[in-house]
C-alpha cells in the first residue's frame, strides 16, 4: 500500500483509533491503521474538495464524533468526517470479517424479534434527534468548520 | 495469400464464444481479443486485499462515482480494465462500463439466462423457432438452473433445466406469499407473475464443473466455476484444439477483398500493427465496440448509429416480519426471483429481478439509513436482512436521443440519456404491500444512462438488406460487405425487457450455423 508522511500518519493513527473506540467499541488493528493512511493517500485529492472539519479539536477535546458527523451529514452531505467514518466502517468490516457493529448493537446481538427491532428503531430515531442537536451545538460552540 | 484461419471472430464474450462453439463443428477458428483475465487464485489471500484491494478499490464509492459492487471488487477489476484508454467514449450521460476481458462483461453478470419468445422478437426478422434449437443446445452446454412455475413459459423452454437455486431470506418469504391463492389471484388480476429465476449457475455438477456452494464470496472471488462465464467455453475449445485464441490484440478495422477479409489490429505488448486474414470475419465485440470497428473500417465520421439499452429502476422493499433476521443467511448473490408484468401501464412487457442484499459489504449501505451512526449500524445488522431490491428492466427501441457516432480522433461520441417511468413502479409497490412487503415511491431509484450494461441495436438486423446506413441481413451479414458478419447484440433491432445474454449466444450460433465457407 502507498506510504504517507510520518507526521500525518500519526494524526491519522489517532483519528482511526478514536473513531473505532467511539463508534465500534473495538481497537483498530495495525492493518486497519495502515489502510486508513492508504485511504487518505489514494483518495486524498477528492477528500480535499469535501467540507472539512477540524479533526484535531474533535480528538483533543474528545467531542461526540457520532453527533458531529450526523449533524454535518444532514447539512453537508459527503463531508470529510462522513467520508472518514465510512472508511472506518469498511476497515472494521475487513478487520473483523463481519458487518460493522456499533457500541450499542454489541449488546443487542442476539435480538431477533421484529417487534423489538421496531421499538429499538423508534428509540434510535429519538436518539438521533438528540445527537443532531448535540452535534450542531458542538460544531458551532467549538468552531469546528 | 495465406489465410490465418477460415473464420476470425473478434471478441470473446457471449457472442464470440457461442459462435466459436458452433463453428468448431466445421472448422478451426481464430479469436482475437484483448482478453484480460482474473488474477490467479491464491489460497492465503489477505482479507483486506480480498475485500478492499491493495489500493482500497472496494471503498471507491466513498469519494468516486458509483460503480456496481462486483465491478468495484478488487479481484474483479480486470473486467473493466483499460477500456477507457483503449476504447475511448466521449459522453456526458453514458455511465456504463465496457469490458476487454476474456468473457467480456459476462465475468460480472447476474447470470440471468432467458429465452426471447415471439412476443419479445416482434420487430426482429427472425422467429423463436429459428433460435429454439440453439437455446436448447446452450442449455445443455452451459447448465442452466430454473423452475417450472408460472414465469417459466415466459422465460423459455423447460427442457434440460437443472433444478432451481434454493431461495433464502426475505425472498423465500416473498415467493411463499406470492404463491398463496388469494395473493396469486390479485397478482394475476394486475398482470403480475412471480417465479423462479433461470440462471447460469449450476445446482448439480455439470460437464466437469462443480455445483454451486455458498461461501458469501461471489462478489469477491472470480474463480467460481459453478457460475457460467463464456471464458469457460473459449478455454474448452482452445484445449480441444478447435480454437486459437490470440490475446492482447486490439482490433481497429477490417478491409474486404474479393476472396477474403483482412483485420487490422494492434499488438498491445509491442505496440506494433498486426494483420490477420480469413475467409469470413465475425464481429462479436459487443454492440458499442463492434459499431466502432465498422465505423472505423469505413472511415465514417458522420453516421449516427442507434443505441439501445434497457432503462432500469430499483425498488427497495422491507419485510417487517423478517426484521432481526441474519442478513448473511446462505443465499447466492444473483437474482433469486423473476417478475413479469404485462399490464397497460407500459407499452411493452416489463421484467423484474429480485435480489437480497447479502454478499456485498454491509458498509456499502451504511449511509442509506436516516439515523446517526449507531442507529445505522443497528440497521445494517438487523434491518438489512429483511430488505430486498426489485430491479425493473424496460424494453427499448430506437429513438433520436440515443445514438453513437465516431469522431475524427477515433473516440465514440455516445448519447444515452437516463429515462424514468414510474407508473409500473407504483403498481408493483402496491403488489408488494399486498404481499406484506413495504415500499414507497420515494424510495425508487432510476439508473443513469448505460448502467444496465445491456447494449444493443447499433447495427440492426433487417428483413431486406439495404445500402443506406449500417445494418445486417437476417443472417448477420453486414450491408456493403460480403465477408463480414455481426454476431453480437448490435444486430438486435429492438431490445425487449429481458436479460439478453442467452439470446445473444443463440443468435450468434444461428448465424454461425448458416455461414458458408
Amino acid at each position: 500500500m502507498p506510504r504517507i508522511a510520518p507526521g500525518q500518519s500519526d494524526t491519522l493513527h489517532l483519528e482511526i483509533a478514536f473513531i473505532f473506540r467511539e463508534i465500534f467499541d473495538v481497537n483498530a488493528q495495525q492493518e486497519a491503521i495502515a489502510a486508513y493512511s492508504c485511504f487518505h493517500t489514494v483518495y486524498g485529492t477528492s477528500l480535499l474538495t469535501r467540507k472539512g472539519v477540524n479533526m484535531t479539536k474533535v480528538l483533543n477535546r474528545r467531542l461526540d464524533v457520532e453527533a458531529i458527523e450526523f449533524f454535518l451529514r444532514t447539512r453537508y452531505p459527503g463531508n470529510l468526517l462522513t467520508c472518514k467514518l465510512w472508511a472506518c466502517a469498511y476497515l472494521y468490516e475487513a478487520q473483523e470479517g463481519v458487518a460493522p457493529r456499533g457500541r450499542i448493537q454489541v449488546r443487542l446481538g442476539r435480538l431477533t424479534s421484529p417487534l423489538l427491532c421496531l421499538v429499538i428503531l423508534t428509540w434510535f430515531g429519538v436518539r438521533s434527534a438528540v445527537k443532531w442537536l448535540k452535534g450542531g451545538l458542538q460544531v458551532y460552540w467549538h468552531h469546528l468548520l | 495469400m495465406t489465410l490465418d484461419a477460415d473464420v476470425i471472430i473478434v471478441g470473446s464474450g457471449p457472442a464470440g464464444a457461442a459462435a466459436a462453439l458452433e463453428l468448431s463443428k466445421i472448422t478451426e477458428v481464430l479469436m482475437l481479443d484483448i482478453g484480460h483475465s482474473a488474477p490467479e487464485e491464491s489460497p492465503g489471500v489477505d482479507r483486506f486485499v480480498e475485500l478492499l484491494g491493495e489500493r482500497l478499490e472496494g471503498m471507491s464509492i466513498i469519494s468516486e462515482p458509483y460503480l456496481s459492487p462486483k465491478l468495484r471488487s478488487p479481484f474483479f477489476r480486470y473486467v473493466t480494465r483499460s477500456w477507457r484508454e483503449l476504447s475511448p467514449i466521449h459522453s456526458s450521460d453514458f455511465k456504463g462500463e465496457l469490458s476487454l476481458a476474456l468473457g467480456g462483461l459476462a465475468n460480472a453478470w447476474g447470470s440471468g439466462l432467458y429465452e426471447f419468445d415471439d412476443t419479445d422478437l416482434r420487430g426482429f426478422p427472425i422467429s423463436y423457432s429459428e433460435l429454439q434449437p440453439f437455446y436448447l443446445s446452450l442449455t445443455k452446454h452451459i447448465g442452466i438452473s430454473g423452475g417450472g412455475d408460472e414465469v417459466a413459459s415466459v422465460l423459455g423452454s423447460r427442457e434440460c433445466l437443472l433444478p432451481p437455486m434454493p431461495l433464502a431470506g426475505t425472498l423465500k418469504a416473498l415467493y411463499a406469499h406470492s404463491q398463496r391463492p388469494k395473493v396469486k389471484a390479485f397478482l394475476h388480476r394486475n398482470r403480475i407473475h412471480i417465479g423462479r429465476q433461470r440462471l447460469g449457475i449450476l445446482t448439480e455438477p455439470h460437464r466437469g464443473r462443480p455445483a454451486y456452494s455458498f461461501d458469501g464470496k461471489d462478489f469477491f472471488r472470480p474463480w467460481k466455476a459453478a457460475i457460467y462465464n463464456p471464458a469457460y467455453t473459449v478455454r474448452e475449445l482452445e484445449a480441444l484444439g478447435k480454437l486459437r485464441f490470440r490475446r492482447g490484440v486490439l482490433v481497429k478495422q477490417f478491409k474486404e477483398f474479393p476472396d477474403r477479409v483482412r483485420v487490422d489490429a494492434v499488438d498491445l505488448s509491442s505496440g506494433q500493427p498486426v494483420e490477420f486474414s480469413a475467409k469470413r470475419l465475425l464481429l462479436g465485440a459487443g454492440a458499442i465496440n463492434s459499431a466502432r470497428i465498422v465505423l472505423q473500417s469505413f472511415k465514417d465520421y458522420s453516421t449516427r448509429l442507434p443505441m439501445l439499452e434497457n432503462p432500469i429502476s430499483f425498488v427497495p422493499f422491507i419485510h417487517f416480519a423478517s426484521l432481526g433476521s441474519d442478513s448473511k443467511e446462505n443465499s447466492f448473490t444473483g437474482a433469486q426471483l423473476a417478475l413479469i408484468f404485462d399490464g397497460p401501464e407500459h407499452r411493452d412487457r416489463v421484467q423484474g429481478s429480485f435480489y437480497n442484499l447479502s454478499g456485498v459489504l454491509s458498509s456499502d449501505f451504511l449511509f442509506d439509513f436516516p439515523f446517526s451512526a449507531s442507529g445505522n449500524l443497528f440497521c445494517l445488522a438487523k434491518i438489512l436482512g429483511a430488505m430486498g431490491v426489485l430491479q425493473i428492466y424496460y424494453s427499448d427501441a430506437p429513438n433520436p436521443a440515443s445514438f453513437l457516432s465516431l469522431s475524427t480522433e477515433g473516440a465514440l461520441e455516445l448519447h444515452c440519456p437516463a429515462r424514468r417511468f414510474g407508473k409500473v413502479e407504483g403498481k408493483l409497490i402496491n403488489a408488494l404491500r399486498k404481499m406484506g412487503f413495504w415500499s414507497a415511491p420515494f424510495l425508487v431509484r432510476y439508473a443513469e444512462g448505460g448502467s444496465s450494461f445491456h447494449y444493443a441495436g447499433t447495427l440492426p438486423m433487417r428483413e431486406a438488406n439495404d445500402s443506406i446506413g449500417f445494418s445486417t441481413d437476417r443472417f448477420g451479414r453486414l450491408n456493403r460487405c460480403k465477408h463480414v458478419y455481426v454476431v453480437d447484440a448490435s444486430s438486435f433491432p429492438l431490445l425487449p425487457a429481458k436479460n439478453l445474454s442467452l439470446t445473444i449466444m443463440a443468435n450468434a450460433m444461428r448465424i454461425a450455423s448458416k455461414l458458408v465457407l
